[in-house]
């Protein structure tokens, strides 16, 4: 029955490194939350050509997220922005 | 000059202590003054390993507490005169000593020997703090497991924002066997995850366990991991030594029964 080890496509040292690579991107964002406070700024910076952005209530974090077709887990940043009103001479 | 080295790694178990023995008999070999400090307060190990531990009176808390001076501390090692351990108390906890006062002993330490190798403890609060303090580099051991290189990537992390400016990885444990039907990370990829400098490779080898219950580092013996250990010091004294044969090694009879087994 180990005939099927053979056709297995993926070997568990391919499995390890796809499971570190992801888990190290979530830890190494976790570690610096100098990283997502850059990346509010930014944000702010960005969207407040727009809109007048609600700068308290700005969330930014780093998920792993399942892939819609695969199921594999990925990093993903979410943001949720909320903001007072759009601006009137864009729109 | 003197150039004083941390062993460390996060996750206990990966081998930072046994890779401390055997460093530190590998340098005495190459004929340089060597020290090995025990920097796990609580949790001596270095010392069972070396085979030393009947000859401990002092330990690294009285010194740096001033019950005792430096010399009579540090434990000569009967294989090399050129070799000494300072051992870490048992009865003490961590908390026994700051980072302020390891750096203290450690600068002490740089005008006897050429190298002054510090066995870390797991995990990243304050042994691991006191271990880095007074450290010009850092060789960070993992082994091929999730676990272990999720823990040095952190390490690496902490070094980094710290003083410590030369770091490099030990990758302990290697199954070539295992590389090569793709059940066991390469050296290649494990480089690549944690992006380091790699400075050597040791081979999982049944005479390490051996080597440990007999209190006999094996480092220069004919042994694959003793090989290994030995060509590390090499590298941590500047020579260019390429790694051991990657690849599983075997005749055809060897390879012939494993290529079956596996089928």
């Amino acid at each position: 029955m180990r005939l099927f080890h053979w056709f297995r496509s993926k070997r568990s040292g391919e499995t390890a490194k796809r499971r570190l690579k992801v888990l190290l991107v979530s830890d190494r964002a976790d570690c610096s939350s100098e990283l997502i406070n850059s990346i509010k700024t930014d944000i702010i910076q960005v969207l407040s050509k727009y809109m007048d952005v609600d700068k308290d209530h700005l969330e930014v974090s780093i998920v792993q997220r399942p892939d819609e077709k695969t199921g594999e887990n990925h990093p993903a940043v979410v943001a949720r922005v909320p903001f007072k009103e759009i601006n009137k001479v864009i729109c | 000059m003197c150039e004083v080295i941390v062993i460390t790694s996060g996750k206990g178990g990966v081998g930072k202590t046994t890779s401390t023995a055997n460093i530190g008999m590998g340098l005495a070999r190459l004929d340089k003054r060597v020290a090995r400090v025990d920097t796990d307060i609580g949790l001596r190990n270095l010392d069972v390993i070396l085979g030393l531990e009947n000859r401990i009176i002092y330990n690294l808390v009285d010194v740096i507490e001033g019950t005792c001076r430096l010399k009579q501390a540090l434990i000569r090692d009967k294989r090399y005169a050129n070799l000494f351990l300072l051992p870490s108390a048992q009865t003490r906890d961590k908390t026994s000593v700051s980072p302020e006062q390891m750096k203290k002993l450690v600068d002490q330490m740089r005008e006897d020997f050429d190298y002054v190798l510090l066995d870390c403890p797991a995990g990243i609060e304050q042994g691991f703090k006191n271990a880095i303090a007074g450290a010009d580099r850092a060789l960070i051991v993992t082994t091929p497991e999730v676990s272990a290189i999720r823990d040095a990537d952190r390490i690496i992390g902490l070094l980094q924002a710290s003083h410590i400016r030369k770091m490099e990885l030990i990758v302990n444990r290697i199954r070539f066997d295992m590389i090569r039907t793709g059940e066991m990370m390469s050296l290649e990829d494990i480089v690549e995850i944690l992006s380091a400098d790699l400075i050597g490779a040791v081979p999982d080898d049944e005479n390490v366990v051996i080597a440990t219950n007999q209190g006999e580092p094996l480092v220069g013996k004919h042994t694959m991991a003793g090989q290994a250990y030995q060509n590390i010091c090499l590298r941590i004294t500047g020579e260019n030594v390429p790694l051991l044969a990657t690849r599983y090694q075997g005749g055809l009879f060897r390879r012939l029964t494993h290529f079956f087994a596996r089928g």
